[in-house]
C-alpha cells in the first residue's frame, strides 16, 4: 500500500531532515513510526502526502509516485496533521461537507458515516457551531471524522492522540482496527509507545533522519518493551 | 459541482466569515438585522463613493473636461486593486494556513491555485465596483453614451482587474523563490513592499494637481499605466483596436502567470515553508532582564516579524512624511497661483501640523495588538504579568514606529519651510500627543473589539472591526480639531490660540483615553477569554 524508495529531503542551506529513508506497509498494516522531536517524521509525513517536495528518492501510493500521480494518490489517503488548521469560520458540518464534496462521498456514505462517527465522538451537536469555537480535541475528532467519512486505503496521522480525551482514544483504536481488517493501512507517528507497542503490526525508528529499526513489531523490540529499544537506540 | 466551485464556495464562506450572519441561537438560519446592518453599511459606503467621485465629476465638468473622470475611475481602480493585492498576495498564496489541508486533497495545483486567484479577483471587483463603477455612472451623466459605451464598460470592470492580480502574483511568486535565499527574510519584504507603497502613495498624490491641471495630472499616470489605462479609456470612447489592445495585455500575463504559480505551487511553497536550521547553539551565560525590557523585545520581535503587520501600520506615519514633503514641493506654486506669498503665508505650518495629524490618524499598531497574539494570547495572559505593563508594551511599538517620523518630519519642515519657532514646535509636539493619544485608543478599542481567530495577520490588521473603529474615532477627532482650530483662528486671528486649543483639546481626550484604558481597559483584559 505504501512504498518508500530512498527518500531523502534537504532544507534550504540546512542538514537532511530525512536521509536514504526506505520502508513498505503492506495493505491491513498499522505502522507507527517514532523518533524523538525534529527526526525527520513530521518532513516524511508530508512527503507521503504530497504536501512537500522533495529532491530524491521515491513515494508509492497503491503502487502509484505520489510526484507522478498525486491525485490519484491524494484520493486514496486521508492525512491529519498534529494540529490541525481547519476553515475556522467555517461551521463543522460545513468541513465534513467540504470534505466529502471534493472526495465525492455518496450522499448515503456521507449520511451514514458522518452521523455515526460525530455520534461515536460525541460532537454531533456542535456540527452547526463555527470550529474556531471548538477546542483542540474537537478539532482533531472532526478532522478524523472528515478522514473517516472518505474510506481512505491509507490513513496518515501525525500524533492523531494528542488532545483526545480517553475515550474518543481508546475509539479511534478501535476504528483503526476495524479499518485495518477491512484492507485499509494506517501509518501514524506517536510518542505514546504503549499505544504503538499494542496496536501496530510494524515499526519504524527515526533518528537524525534514517532508519535505526525497521521491522514487525516482535522484531524490533525482542524481549524487551518498545520504550526500551527506543531509549536504548535514542541514546546510541 | 467541480473540485474549482467545491474550494472556492467553503473558501469564500471562510474568508469572507459569511457565517458570522447567523443567528447566534440557531446557527442554521441567517440573522435578517445582521444582513441589514451589512446592507446599511455597503449603501452607506457605495453612496460616499459616489458623491465622492461625482464632485471630481463636476470640478472636470467645469474644467469643460468631463471626459477625464472615465480616466481617473480606471486609473484609480487599477492603483488601488495593485495596492491592495500586493500587499496581500503573498500572504495568501505562499504563507497560508490552508495550504497543508488543500494539498493533501486530491485537487489539482492548478485548480487551488485557481481558487485563489479567483477570490483575488473577487476583492479587486469590490474595490472596482467602489471606485470604476461610480466613474463610468458619473461620466454618462456629464456626457451622451451608447451601447458600445456601456458594452465596453462592463467589460472593462471584469477585465481591469486581470493585469493588477496577474502582477501582484508574479511579484509574489518573486519573492517566495528570493526571500527564503536571504537571512533577513521579513526585512527584505518589507522594504520591497515599502518602495512599491511609496511609489503608488505618490503616483495617488498627484490627485491633489487635478484641479490645477486635470490633463497634465491624467497625462503623468497613464504614461506609468499607459497599457491599462489610456487603452481602455480610449477604447470605451470607441476605439476598437485599442480595447482589443487593453483585453490582449490584461488577458495574456493573466493566463499565463496563473499557469506558471500552478505549476510551480508546491516548488514555491515547500521553498517558503523550508526553515534553515542551524543546530549550533552553545549554551552561554544567559542574562537577567526586567518584565518590562522583555515585553518590549517580544513586542518588537512580534512586529517586526509580521511584514504585513508592519505595513499595514507603517502607512499613516510614512504618509505624514511624504505628505510633509510634496506640501513643501507643490504648496508654493499653488499658493503663488492663488496670489498668496508662499513666505508670508501665515497658516503654512497648520497645514503642515494637519496634514501629520490627519495621516496619523489612519493607524495606530495597537488597535490590532491584541487580536494580534492570536492563539498564542494564552502566554500573556498566564504571565505574572501586571496588565498595565503589557500595554506599556504594545503602546512603546506604535512610539517607536511613529515618532521617527514625527521627528524627521520637523526636520524637513525646517529645511522645507520658513516659519516661526512655535510652528516647527508645534509640527513636533502635536502629531506626538496625537500619536500617543491614539496608541491608546487603538489598545483601549481593540481590549473592546478582541478577535483571537484570525487565519493570518493580514485579517487582523486589515479587517477587523477593532481597527475600523479606531480609524473611525480618529477621523472623527482630527475632524473636530481642524474644526477647532479654524474656530479659533476666525474669532481671535491668531494662530497661536488655535494651536494652544487644538494641544489643549488633545491633551483632554488622552487624559480621559488614558484613564479608561487604566480603569476600563485592565477591567476589559482580565476578562478575555481565547
Amino acid at each position: 500500500m505504501l512504498r518508500i524508495i530512498n527518500l531523502s529531503k534537504t532544507y534550504t542551506k540546512g542538514k537532511k531532515a530525512v536521509d536514504n529513508l526506505s520502508l513498505e506497509i503492506k495493505p491491513g498494516e498499522i505502522f507507527a513510526f517514532i523518533g524523538h522531536n525534529g527526526a525527520g517524521k513530521t518532513t516524511t509525513i508530508k512527503s507521503i502526502v504530497g504536501i512537500l517536495d522533495f529532491e530524491e528518492g521515491d513515494i508509492f501510493i497503491d503502487n502509484h509516485s505520489i510526484k507522478e500521480e498525486p491525485i490519484y494518490c491524494k484520493s486514496i489517503i486521508a492525512y491529519i496533521p498534529d494540529n490541525p488548521d481547519l476553515y475556522e469560520q467555517l461551521t463543522g458540518i460545513q468541513y465534513l461537507n467540504f470534505i466529502c464534496d471534493i472526495y465525492k462521498v455518496n450522499k448515503d456514505q456521507r449520511n451514514a458515516d458522518i452521523g455515526k462517527y460525530s455520534r461515536m465522538f460525541e460532537i454531533e451537536k456542535n456540527l452547526a457551531d463555527l470550529i474556531s469555537s471548538y477546542s483542540h480535541g474537537m478539532k482533531q475528532k472532526l478532522a478524523l471524522i472528515s478522514a473517516l467519512a472518505r474510506r481512505p486505503k491509507l490513513l496518515v496521522l501525525d500524533e492523531p492522540f494528542v488532545g483526545l480525551d480517553p475515550k474518543a482514544s481508546f475509539q479511534v483504536k478501535e476504528v483503526m482496527k476495524e479499518m485495518c481488517n477491512q484492507g485499509s493501512s494506517i501509518f501514524f507517528s506517536t510518542h505514546v509507545l504503549e499505544v504503538a507497542e499494542k496496536l501496530c503490526d510494524k515499526v519504524a525508528i527515526i533518528k537524525n533522519g534514517k532508519i535505526i529499526a525497521f521491522g514487525t513489531m516482535e522484531d524490533v523490540k525482542g524481549d524487551k518493551s518498545l520504550e526500551d529499544v527506543f531509549l536504548e537506540t535514542a541514546n546510541e | 459541482m467541480s473540485n474549482f466551485l467545491t474550494t472556492l464556495k467553503y473558501s469564500i464562506i471562510n474568508s469572507f466569515a459569511i457565517n458570522k450572519l447567523r443567528k447566534k441561537d440557531d446557527t442554521t438560519k441567517f440573522s435578517f438585522p445582521k444582513i441589514l446592518l451589512l446592507i446599511v453599511l455597503a449603501i452607506f459606503v457605495y453612496a460616499s463613493s459616489y458623491a465622492y467621485i461625482y464632485l471630481f465629476g463636476f470640478t472636470f465638468n467645469e474644467a469643460n473636461q468631463p471626459e477625464v473622470i472615465l480616466s481617473l475611475g480606471i486609473i484609480a481602480s487599477i492603483f488601488m486593486s495593485l495596492l491592495i493585492t500586493i500587499t496581500n498576495a503573498t500572504g495568501f498564496l505562499f504563507k497560508s494556513k490552508d495550504f497543508d489541508l488543500l494539498m493533501s486533497l486530491p485537487i489539482k495545483q492548478n485548480t487551488i491555485v485557481l481558487t485563489k486567484i479567483t477570490y483575488l479577483l473577487i476583492i479587486n471587483y469590490i474595490i472596482f465596483s467602489l471606485i470604476y463603477i461610480p466613474a463610468i455612472i458619473i461620466y454618462a451623466i456629464f456626457i451622451p453614451t451608447n451601447a458600445i459605451y456601456w458594452v465596453f464598460s462592463i467589460l472593462t470592470f471584469f477585465i481591469g482587474p486581470f493585469l493588477p492580480v496577474a502582477v501582484s502574483v508574479l511579484l509574489a511568486y518573486i519573492l517566495s523563490i528570493i526571500i527564503p535565499k536571504f537571512k533577513y527574510k521579513n526585512l527584505i519584504t518589507i522594504l520591497f513592499s515599502l518602495f512599491l507603497i511609496t511609489f503608488i502613495m505618490v503616483i495617488s498624490f498627484m490627485s491633489s494637481m487635478v484641479e490645477e491641471d486635470p490633463t497634465s495630472f491624467i497625462k503623468s499616470l497613464n504614461s506609468i499605466l499607459r497599457f491599462t489605462g489610456e487603452w481602455a479609456y480610449n477604447g470605451i470612447r470607441g476605439d476598437y483596436l485599442e480595447f482589443l489592445y487593453f483585453v490582449l495585455v490584461s488577458v495574456i500575463p493573466f493566463v499565463l502567470f496563473t499557469r506558471i504559480i500552478g505549476k510551480f505551487y508546491l516548488k514555491a511553497n515547500t521553498k517558503f515553508a523550508s526553515a534553515t536550521s542551524k543546530s549550533n547553539y552553545k549554551m552561554e551565560e544567559l542574562e537577567v532582564k526586567s518584565q518590562g525590557f522583555t515585553l518590549i523585545k517580544k513586542e518588537l520581535r512580534r512586529y517586526f516579524n509580521s511584514p504585513m503587520y508592519v505595513l499595514n501600520t507603517i502607512v499613516g506615519p510614512l504618509l505624514s512624511t511624504i505628505m510633509v514633503v510634496l506640501l513643501g514641493i507643490a504648496l508654493e506654486s499653488t499658493l503663488a497661483d492663488a496670489g498668496i506669498d508662499f513666505s508670508s503665508f501665515p497658516y503654512l505650518g497648520a497645514i503642515v501640523v494637519s496634514a501629520i495629524v490627519f495621516s496619523l490618524g489612519i493607524t495606530s499598531t495597537t488597535a490590532s495588538s491584541i487580536s494580534i497574539e492570536g492563539k498564542q494570547f494564552w502566554i500573556l495572559k498566564s504571565a505574572p504579568i501586571s496588565p498595565k505593563k503589557i500595554f506599556h508594551g504594545k503602546i512603546f511599538i506604535n512610539l517607536v514606529i511613529t515618532v521617527p517620523f514625527i521627528i524627521i518630519n520637523t526636520v524637513i519642515a525646517i529645511f522645507l519651510f520658513d516659519l516661526l519657532i512655535i510652528d516647527y514646535l508645534m509640527i513636533f509636539f502635536i502629531p506626538l500627543l496625537f500619536t500617543i493619544f491614539m496608541s491608546y485608543l487603538g489598545l483601549l478599542v481593540n481590549l473592546k473589539f478582541p478577535r483571537f481567530d484570525y487565519e493570518n495577520d493580514v485579517k487582523a490588521v486589515k479587517q477587523s472591526l477593532s481597527v475600523l473603529v479606531t480609524m473611525g474615532i480618529g477621523f472623527v477627532i482630527v475632524t473636530v480639531i481642524f474644526v477647532l482650530a479654524i474656530l479659533i483662528v476666525q474669532n481671535t486671528k491668531k494662530l497661536l490660540l488655535a494651536y494652544l486649543g487644538a494641544f489643549l483639546f488633545i491633551l483632554i481626550i488622552t487624559s480621559i483615553v488614558v484613564t479608561l484604558l487604566y480603569k476600563v481597559g485592565v477591567k476589559l483584559y482580565k476578562k478575555l477569554v481565547i
